[in-house]
């Protein structure tokens, strides 16, 4: 078992300054000790609510920001990977059991190692430049995602002459080439951003995304801004480039219904946190955590006489920059116990890879 | 939106039909900002003010045919001796100090303003733009670093820095340019470097990262040319006051010798007259001549670009322009 791209442990916490000398007083913790992992050709759904931390998720698995704590993996071998777990552990066992410092340091010192061939956050800039040609990212808003004084030429052909793929004649032949390819016209060339609709423009976005050939791209809730039929378009575009091109997604959204459409697994997020992860069917018949349980009952059925019970969440939710004690879905949960606000519950797989953090289920 | 290529605006349909495709679109936002600024007539006459002073400029060796045998024709020719008054002897708008051609003076003047103008402010907004986009674009320590040294800079007076500077270097046009050079890139810097902490946050500027382009290319690319909007307002109105303090300059005293056609010396120089009484033909004449002119061409130079650059603002403006 393979993975193309793999987070492991990836925390991202911004600093909140303040003060005369600007001392960092608290942080948000947006994105806080999750695993990621993406195989070739499959896609993964992160979906929660907003400022959960999905985005921020969707940008450190890029290396956009760097993550505060732990990896991004990228090609790395099946046996590799196996080393890494195994080094993982022992490391782990090793500071409960406060065994010496020795051992210790040569475990740490072989995890380095793997690291320093594999991890995203280890490439210097250039290398992480070279690399950018493999993973791409979809913007949410295509409407700020476009340089507004470049033509349409320009921002479909920048990643081709950026890495130096092609250039004159070429560049041109390729980038209406993209064009087409996206459902656009070859006259769209000399145009402005502005001169183009929602979906166009997020087309225009997905060739610039595809420009490079990628074999992973981050879709970061492409279709939130759009109307629903034009967001059909675009997942069907984007299904259709996937089956051309054997590539894989991470999409992130906070629609149940398009991640269903779109996803062959599912990670639930709440507040920095995957809470649940399960296959797409898995999920969708027998959700486990309650927020989950939560986020489904409310999805609308296209039946005037089904009556269902809706879960409404009461209250917002906290802040990521003051989390909750213990679990943090605790304080809108309807099985809340005591034990919720004492204990976070690790994610542990309940049977058949679904995983689920929860005391209760 | 598909088929043939059609012409975006109604206006302006009638020009340039034929445009070779690559072209066209940029051709169309000139076009439009053409069509926004017809919109304001105060606009239309600082264009209008502007061109007049700029054929005068271009067309000076024919206005005011430099005499033969005179090498630097920024210097006035004089006949030595007392003012006459506009119309006398042919001289159109008079003679002045050691008896000056005053419509030389104009015409060949407006040369020299808009030399000082266009080279000061050129340089000051390179020097701006290339600092205050360093400065907003990497933040940190070179920030801190870049805008203390340009706090330096604006705690002094402009005027007072700017004499200073000039004092220190030798009495020339060159070295006053220098000097107004010193006093106006800081606030360049300011305003770029202000744009560039909010244009840097715009998804097209990740997405430009995400696709792999180098730091430098994000940021002269993508950052820089979004930024200079309000900065280019600015400067437009700018080559008016720049104008203007370099007459101030010279009317001191630190400006070019006396007789040079420039009209802050050239009021400098008639200034002396003012209030004394000057006999031509007999006639008692108050030389009022010799400040006017010269002053009114400095107020309509500073009042074209003033109004210019209030018309740039609005056709600038993002709201206004889609």
């Amino acid at each position: 078992m393979e993975y193309l791209v793999e987070a492991r442990g990836m925390k991202k916490h911004f600093p909140i300054r303040g003060g005369l000398l600007r001392k960092q007083l608290a942080s948000v913790k947006a994105v806080d000790g999750i695993n990621l992992a993406i195989k070739k050709g499959e896609t993964i759904g992160l979906v929660g609510e907003s400022g959960c931390g999905k985005t921020t998720a969707g940008r450190c698995i890029l290396n956009l920001v760097p993550p505060t704590e732990g990896h991004v993996y990228y090609r790395m071998p099946a046996e590799e990977r196996k080393r890494l777990v195994g080094l993982e552990d022992q490391l782990a066992r090793m500071i409960e059991e406060n065994s010496d410092g020795k051992s210790k340091e040569a475990v740490e010192k072989e995890i380095e190692e793997i690291q320093d061939k594999f991890a995203l956050d280890r490439r210097n800039q250039e290398e992480l430049r070279k690399l950018r040609q493999f993973m791409q990212i979809v913007f949410q808003d295509p409407f700020s995602s476009l340089n507004p004084r470049m033509l349409i030429r320009d921002i479909v052909g920048e990643p081709l002459l950026v890495h130096g793929v092609a250039r004159g004649e070429e560049l041109r032949e390729r980038t209406t080439a993209l064009l087409e390819k996206v459902g656009l016209n070859p006259e769209h060339l000399y145009r402005f951003p502005h001169e183009f609709s929602g979906g166009q423009r997020q087309r225009i976005g997905i060739a610039r995304a595809f420009a490079l050939n990628p074999d992973f791209v981050v879709l970061d809730e492409p279709t939130s801004a759009l109307d629903v039929s034009v967001q059909a378009q675009i997942l069907n575009l984007l299904n259709d480039l996937q089956a051309e091109f054997g590539l894989s997604y991470l999409f992130i959204s906070h629609d149940l219904s398009t991640i269903k459409y779109m996803c062959d697994s599912i990670n639930v997020m709440y507040l920095g946190k995957v809470v649940e992860f399960a296959s797409k069917d898995e999920l969708f018949r027998k959700p486990l955590h309650p927020y989950t349980e939560a986020l489904l009952s409310v999805i609308p059925v296209p039946d005037p006489d089904l009556r269902r019970d809706r879960i409404v969440l009461a209250g917002d939710i906290p802040s990521p920059a003051n989390p909750p004690t213990g679990c943090r879905f605790h304080t809108r949960c309807r099985y809340r116990e005591a034990i919720c606000e004492q204990k976070d519950p690790p994610l542990t797989d309940r049977g058949g890879g679904h995983l689920v953090a929860c005391h209760f289920r | 939106m598909n088929g043939e290529e059609k012409p975006v605006r109604g206006w302006g349909k009638r020009f340039f039909e034929p445009i070779k495709k690559s072209m066209a679109p940029r051709i169309r936002e000139l076009r439009f900002s053409f069509f926004l600024m017809r919109k304001s007539l105060l606009a239309i006459v600082g264009l209008a003010i502007v061109l007049v002073i700029l054929i005068l400029a271009v067309f000076a060796p024919v206005l005011a045919p430099v005499p033969e045998g005179q090498r630097d024709p920024l210097y006035m020719p004089r006949d030595f001796q007392s003012p006459k008054p506009p119309g006398a002897e042919g001289f159109i708008l008079g003679t002045g100090h050691l008896g000056v051609d005053i419509y030389y003076g104009i015409i060949w003047g407006s040369r020299t303003s808009i030399y000082i103008a266009v080279f000061v402010v050129l340089v000051a907004s390179i020097l701006g733009i290339v600092l205050g986009a360093i400065a907003g674009y990497y933040g940190g320590a070179v920030d801190e670093l870049l805008m203390r040294i340009t706090d330096i800079f604006l705690s002094i007076p402009g005027l007072v820095l700017a004499m200073a500077v000039a004092a220190v270097l030798s009495r020339s046009l060159e070295n006053i340019m220098l000097a107004l050079i010193v006093v106006w890139w800081p606030p360049y810097a300011r305003i770029v470097r202000g744009q560039v902490l909010s244009i840097k946050e715009n998804t097209y500027v990740e997405a430009a990262r995400a696709v792999g382009s180098k730091k430098s290319r994000v940021l002269f690319r993508h950052v820089v040319p979004n930024s200079l909007a309000p900065m280019l307002v600015s400067a437009t109105m700018d080559l008016g006051v720049v104008v203007l303090v370099a007459a101030g300059l010279s009317y001191i005293g630190f400006g070019p010798p006396t007789g040079t056609a420039e009209w802050g010396k050239m009021v400098s120089d008639g200034q002396q007259y003012f209030l004394s009484t000057v006999i031509y033909d007999g006639v008692e004449y108050n030389p009022w001549w010799m400040v006017t002119f010269p002053g009114l061409m400095i107020f309509m130079f500073v009042m074209g670009f003033n109004l210019l650059g209030d018309g740039l603002r609005d056709i600038l403006d993002p709201r206004l322009r889609r």
